[in-house]
């Protein structure tokens, strides 16, 4: 039969490799969105183009810590629906109606 | 010493086979890397020509390369969906785009980013993120941040940059598909050119003249001048807390410090007409 202190150093050992374990285990995974506190006072919660129902905005995707776009967002290529959006911008234009009343709804000038 | 003798004739004996054997596949080697060379030397001497004999794009290039770049930031970024709002940051944007000495069909987008920023684009595509809208607080602010954008497609800023220097990621695509014409030209262009936009600093006097120029656009158009003023104000506040460098290294690494913009716009705002609209109400009912 072995002492009690031999048992008891057995046993700390284990919960420090059980904790060790644990820590391993706990950072997320890198590419996950980060949400971090708004840095201004309002938010705007519009969707995007990119959101899912598990998230409705995009944050900080594609952008290292210094706040660089990062090689991985660099390699993104276009998929047909983002060149039908580029399409859209151009259809979607507004007309010289709707910006002339748009002047002058506020007051604005006309060239 | 006999024995030495013969091992050292053996040696001789093998080092002339294996020379034999294997110089031709060392010099044929030698010569494929010779050939390489002479085969990149092209494409150098083109990146260097390029710089020199400087042509703006035809508007139809300029167009192909803005589309397929405004795509790519697309695909990057996501962008908003919401026609009201991407309808109102298109009127804003029009509405000084009017004044725009150069005339193209200017395209407004919002991207879903968290970080600060404008994107001009060739072609007249001009992107701002959300995180930039959250920031703003009147009409006058966004019309004074799109004029600086608008400036930089106006006056070719971005492309006449990245075509001077031998080094940017452009001129090198552009002296390689001169040399060897690729089927997927245009995709490797808008690499090239988003490459050197997200990595290339523009001259402190091009923006200078993009934060003077675009303010006054938007005052020629109604609005206040301190609007572009404003908001540099609003970003330099939050740019010095330290949690918040992620939302402006972008910005601020291609970009001279928001207190040098500050300086230079201050005494120009301080001498323009004070009669300009801020839209307060208009901007909040629209994008708050």
């Amino acid at each position: 039969m072995r002492p009690l202190p031999f048992w008891l150093l057995v046993l700390s050992c284990l919960a420090l490799a059980q904790q060790t374990e644990q820590k391993k285990e706990a950072p997320p995974p890198p590419d996950q969105k980060q949400d971090s506190a708004p840095l201004f006072k309002s938010k705007l919660g519009y969707r995007s183009s990119k959101t899912t129902k598990e998230s409705t905005t995009l944050g900080f995707n594609g952008i290292d810590p210094s706040g660089k776009v990062d090689q991985k967002m660099m390699a993104t290529s276009p998929q047909t629906a983002d060149q039908e959006k580029v399409t859209n911008m151009s259809a979607n234009r507004p007309s010289a109606a709707d910006l002339k009343s748009f002047l002058q709804e506020g007051g604005l000038n006309s060239k | 010493m006999k024995r030495a003798m013969v091992m050292l004739a053996l040696g001789g004996f093998s080092s002339l086979l294996l020379n034999a054997q294997f110089g031709g596949i060392l010099n044929r080697a030698k010569e494929k890397v010779e050939g390489a060379k002479q085969k990149a030397k092209p494409v150098s001497d083109r990146a260097e020509r390029a710089i020199d004999n400087f042509t703006p794009w035809n508007p139809q290039e300029e167009q192909e390369i803005g589309e397929a770049t405004a795509a790519k930031m697309i695909a990057m970024f996501g962008a908003l969906d919401t026609p009201k709002l991407v309808r109102y940051v298109n009127l804003v944007g029009q509405a000084v785009a009017q004044y725009a000495p150069r005339q193209v069909p200017y395209r407004f987008g919002i991207l879903d980013s968290d970080i600060v920023g404008a994107f001009a684009l060739p072609g007249g595509f001009i992107f701002i993120t959300k995180t930039a809208l959250e920031g703003m607080s009147d009409e006058a602010q966004l019309a004074g941040a799109l004029g600086h954008e608008i400036v930089h497609v106006s006056e070719r800023h971005l492309e006449s940059a990245i075509r001077s220097k031998k080094n940017s990621a452009w001129a090198v695509e552009e002296a390689k598909s001169k040399t060897l014409p690729t089927p997927d030209y245009l995709r490797k262009k808008a690499d090239a050119f988003l490459y050197d936009m997200f990595n290339m600093r523009l001259s402190q006097d091009k923006e200078d003249g993009a934060d003077e120029r675009g303010t006054l656009m938007a005052t020629q158009a109604g609005y206040a001048a301190s609007g572009l003023l404003e908001f540099l104000r609003t970003l330099s506040a939050v740019s010095a807390k330290p949690e918040n460098q992620r939302a402006f290294g972008q910005l601020l690494s291609t970009h001279p410090s928001f207190d040098a913009r500050i300086s230079h716009l201050t005494p120009i705002v301080e001498r323009s007409a004070k009669s300009g609209k801020t839209l307060e109400a208009r901007f909040r009912g629209t994008v708050k």
